[in-house]
């Protein structure tokens, strides 16, 4: 039976979520502060309307006053609602830049952003502002660390209420007992790399022949897109656009880094090498890795496109990487995947992108420490019915430290890893609808579901508007690994048929 | 006070180095692989 809920429970829904509006008009200020530095006049009157509107919607939501606290059924909605809200702002300046068709084209934009997808709708992206630009990396930015570790961070007076905000956002395992030891581990990783990365970045790009300013520019950006596994570039021509392998090489490192678990990042920094070769999640990501690139490199070879050990190993492996930390950089045009790829090697990267990245990373997709639990759970299964009927198996992996494999967990695993095929085939069904081929159209829903961002060209601006609707759900959903958003879809329900 | 301070930023730095030192050998291992990988399947084509 469901109960309504009180006026209560939605103010603080709507408070919180509002914390999350503010943080997003402050952000803003920013790019503001760019157009007119640039002389991006109309953009920095943009970036004014916006913030004004997200501020002092921010600010009006924190006069709803309540004595509710925020529970975990709570907190996972305002993370469902965040993620909705925050585009709703983050599109104004986009939509007034005038590189979208519509207000839908720049919402599909913003949600793209904050959910570190890729794909995007923006016409004549060469010739945006700098500022425009770097509003939708900013917003990969935002959506890649948590905003709610934004909230936090900046707004929250800690708490432990706070801890529940973790859950539904993928970050539940708790790396520190401490909530703000943990946002600040985390802001000393993305620190740390920041500098490394865009400091090599710079270094390549300028030596490449940009002048020193745009070079930064363009570091800050990639760097952004790729520690973030987002997936917007500054050029259309994306990571290609630079022709460096150096970059290339510094990319790979950077998506490898988004694409690992805090978790494991905090054991690293503690000089623990053996969780690389230990870890359940790491021998999973390794050996699926290798595994689909080693398929992949069969399937252009069959092609002939890529027959040399040079062209094999720099596309192949860099599009595998790519597409298995779900970020959706690339080094070729996005149309030569399908005049020239043929159907293996491309499945491979769908393949790569549906089953993602860490858990506790930026990286979406089904995450490897699901398919390394279901593995185990199989083996487990397999040598039960093996052995006598009274023996008991008991099957145990490294996470950290050692841990036995309960039967939840495998539960839990097989259930998410159901509905992540549901979520890609949603998409995959639509597109036929709509007549485009069926590998076509599960490469894109994939890529929107798992937060790959990679692309066939079925996501362009005149794309059928269903479909723009519903690519929009799955990278919220996908996202969101499901929970807050079933959250918040309990809560509407309950608002519409619960009793009081 | 200061000196908490100088270790502290001293193991930040320490702990940032080994980290990324680790991820960055961690995707040299898998580029290591792959490449085997790929000199095999470019010696089959």
């Amino acid at each position: 039976m469901l109960f309504r809920p009180s006026a209560d429970d939605l103010r603080v829904i709507g408070r919180y979520t509002g914390k999350v509006v503010y943080a997003v008009g402050v952000a803003m200020l920013l790019p503001l502060v760019v157009a007119v530095g640039a002389g991006e006049r109309n953009d920095a009157y943009a970036f004014v309307v916006g913030a004004s509107l997200a501020i002092t919607v921010g600010a009006a939501s924190q006069l709803l006053r309540t004595r509710t606290t925020l529970d975990a059924a709570r907190g996972l909605a305002v993370v469902g609602s965040a993620w909705l809200v925050a585009p709703v702002f983050g599109a104004v300046p986009l939509l007034l830049s005038g590189h979208y068709a519509s207000y839908l084209d720049a919402y599909f934009e913003g949600m793209s952003g904050f959910a570190t997808v890729g794909l995007t709708l923006a016409n004549d992206l060469d010739h945006m502002a700098r500022s425009v630009n770097l509003w939708r990396h900013i917003m990969q930015l935002m959506g890649g660390q948590g905003i709610i570790l934004v909230v936090l961070t900046i707004f929250a007076s800690a708490g432990a209420v706070i801890g529940t905000l973790h859950t539904g956002e993928g970050r539940g395992e708790r790396i520190l007992p401490n909530i703000t030891h943990t946002a600040r581990f985390i802001l000393r990783v993305v620190v740390a790399y920041a500098g490394m990365g865009m400091g090599l970045l710079w270094l390549l790009l300028w030596r490449g022949g940009l002048e020193a300013a745009t070079a930064a520019y363009h570091a800050a950006l990639l760097f952004t897109t790729a520690f973030h596994t987002a997936g917007f570039a500054p050029q259309s021509a994306s990571a290609a656009f630079y022709r460096s392998q150096p970059v290339e090489v510094v990319l790979m490192v950077l998506m490898v880094a988004g694409a690992f678990s805090f978790a494991l990042h905090y054991q690293l920094w503690q000089g623990r090498r053996g969780e690389l070769s230990r870890n359940l999640e790491t021998r999973t990501l390794a050996v699926s890795i290798i595994a689909i690139f080693a398929v992949l490199a069969v399937g252009l070879g069959r092609t002939g496109v890529h027959t040399d050990f040079g062209g094999l190993f720099r596309v192949g492996f860099f599009q595998t990487i790519n597409a298995h930390t779900t970020t959706g950089l690339t080094t070729i045009p996005h149309r030569l995947f399908v005049t020239q790829w043929g159907a293996l090697a491309p499945a491979m990267l769908v393949t790569a992108m549906a089953l993602g990245g860490m858990a506790g990373s930026t990286a979406g997709g089904i995450k490897a420490i699901r398919i390394g639990v279901l593995l185990k759970g199989l083996r487990r299964d397999i040598r039960k019915v093996l052995l006598p009927e009274n023996a008991v198996v008991v099957e145990s992996y490294h996470s950290t430290t050692r841990r036995v494999l309960r039967d939840d967990l495998v539960r839990g695993a097989a259930t998410i890893l159901l509905l992540y095929l549901l979520l890609y085939l949603a998409g995959g069904i639509l597109g036929l609808f709509y007549g485009y081929e069926l590998t076509l159209s599960l490469f894109e829903s994939t890529a929107a579901g798992a937060t790959g961002g990679l692309s066939v060209g079925i996501v362009r601006p005149d794309l059928e508007w269903p479909l723009k609707l519903l690519y929009i759900a799955q990278m919220f959903i996908g996202r969101l690994e499901f929970l807050a958003a079933l959250a918040l879809g309990g809560y509407v329900l309950s608002m519409l048929r619960g009793r009081t | 006070m200061a000196r908490r301070d100088r270790d502290s930023a001293e193991s930040i730095l320490r702990g940032g180095l080994v980290g990324i030192a680790l991820v960055t050998a961690a995707t040299v291992g898998l580029a290591a692989a792959a490449a085997v990988v790929a000199l095999v399947i470019s010696l089959l084509y």
